[in-house]
């Protein structure tokens, strides 16, 4: 250490920012433990040849059921129609689930409820794949038409798009 | 160590974090929530003298474990078995990639504070807003430096990584942490000099 360094100041989290991070955080670890993640990504590689051949066999009947998600604490909101890498980056932002408390609701309307505020508040830009600042994003707050699929992960995903735009990504639409 | 009806129970405080890592991924989240109890300050310090802002550093630092456990595999843990220098490293990467601006979003939308008695938290703005001032005026000094050289002067100068575990993290020989934290050095005098001319 030297003086040199011009110290930065001394801060530390606040205790009930802690305790909520902490809570997240293992939420977080429970409900994606390690070893599960490594079996979905071994079966997914032994599955994946097989729905490929479905899909080019017939595009139209290659996925028609609706799915639920699985994964109940994550919900992303992408700018495009793409399903990019679900284990890494994507196209779009990811927002803690709400709303899945047992309460009788249609599960894709409050989806697209929640993504469709995250397009007024200007945070997404239909086509923009990397994020920025928000005051750079979609100046007018404008939503454009969105739909609820299911990722492979289970992970409820809210994309711009019409029907028909699950069944062209290969994705289940999300079940209400 | 405690016992519960003659089974020795483990005590997690007792044990290192490559041991805590290798029990959270066999199936024990408690094991992970003593690494983050040992770590979350370091970890935050970190995010906000990266990033400049309390707010970010919030949700930056629980980024920063979620992003950890994500990575998982065998992180490299220092020769005392710490995982602190991995985990400012997953910090340093957090910091400069797009789960910034994810989890402000996340925040914003659905994090609000539990509310508090007023002059508790009259006095936490007070001092979040004073140490981000300081931090944003070192800053503004500190970005002159390549993004490097940047990052090495917060591993070795601020948060106190050896310059190995430094190494280590950043993924360079012993002796470019050396030089880098020498020209960073240098280069923050010189721009303190001339600030202190222009004043």
């Amino acid at each position: 250490m030297s003086n040199d360094d011009l110290q930065p100041p001394s801060v530390t989290m606040a205790p009930d920012r802690v305790r909520q991070a902490r809570a997240d955080v293992l939420q977080h670890v429970k409900n994606r433990p390690r070893s599960k993640a490594r079996r979905h990504g071994r079966r997914w590689l032994i599955v994946s040849a097989g729905v490929a051949a479905a899909a080019i066999a017939s595009a139209a009947a290659a996925v028609i059921i609706d799915r639920p998600a699985t994964v109940r604490d994550e919900l992303r909101c992408y700018s495009v129609a793409d399903v990019g890498d679900i284990d890494g980056s994507f196209p779009g932002v990811s927002l803690v689930r709400v709303g899945q408390d047992g309460k009788a609701e249609d599960v894709a309307s409050a989806a697209i409820s929640r993504c469709a505020d995250l397009w007024r508040l200007k945070m997404l830009r239909e086509g923009q794949r990397q994020p920025g600042e928000p005051d750079e994003r979609n100046p007018n707050g404008q939503v454009p038409p969105l739909v609820a699929c299911t990722l492979s992960n289970g992970i409820a995903a809210v994309f711009p798009g019409r029907e028909g735009t699950c069944e062209g990504l290969g994705l289940p639409r999300l079940a209400k | 160590m405690a016992a519960v009806e003659g089974i020795q129970m483990d005590d997690h405080t007792q044990m290192s974090d490559a041991v805590l890592w290798r029990r959270a991924t066999a199936g024990q989240p408690d094991a992970f929530g003593q690494i983050f109890d040992r770590h979350v300050q370091a970890v935050y310090r970190h995010c906000f003298r990266l990033s400049g802002s309390a707010d970010a550093a919030d949700d930056l630092t629980s980024a920063v474990f979620i992003e950890a456990w994500k990575r998982g595999g065998d992180p490299p843990a220092a020769e005392d078995g710490s995982l602190l220098p991995w985990l400012l490293g997953v910090a340093t990467i957090v910091v400069r990639s797009r789960s910034r601006s994810l989890w402000r979003y996340r925040r914003l939308l659905h994090r609000l504070p539990e509310p508090r008695p007023n002059d508790d938290l009259a006095d936490e703005v007070a001092d979040r807003v004073d140490a981000e001032r300081q931090i944003q005026d070192l800053l503004v000094l500190v970005r002159h430096l390549p993004k490097h050289d940047q990052e090495v002067l917060a591993l070795c100068g601020w948060a106190g990584l050896s310059y190995q575990d430094a190494a280590s993290v950043l993924g360079v020989p012993v002796g470019t942490i050396r030089s880098r934290l020498s020209r960073a050095r240098a280069k923050l005098r010189e721009l303190t000099a001339d600030r202190q001319e222009a004043r």
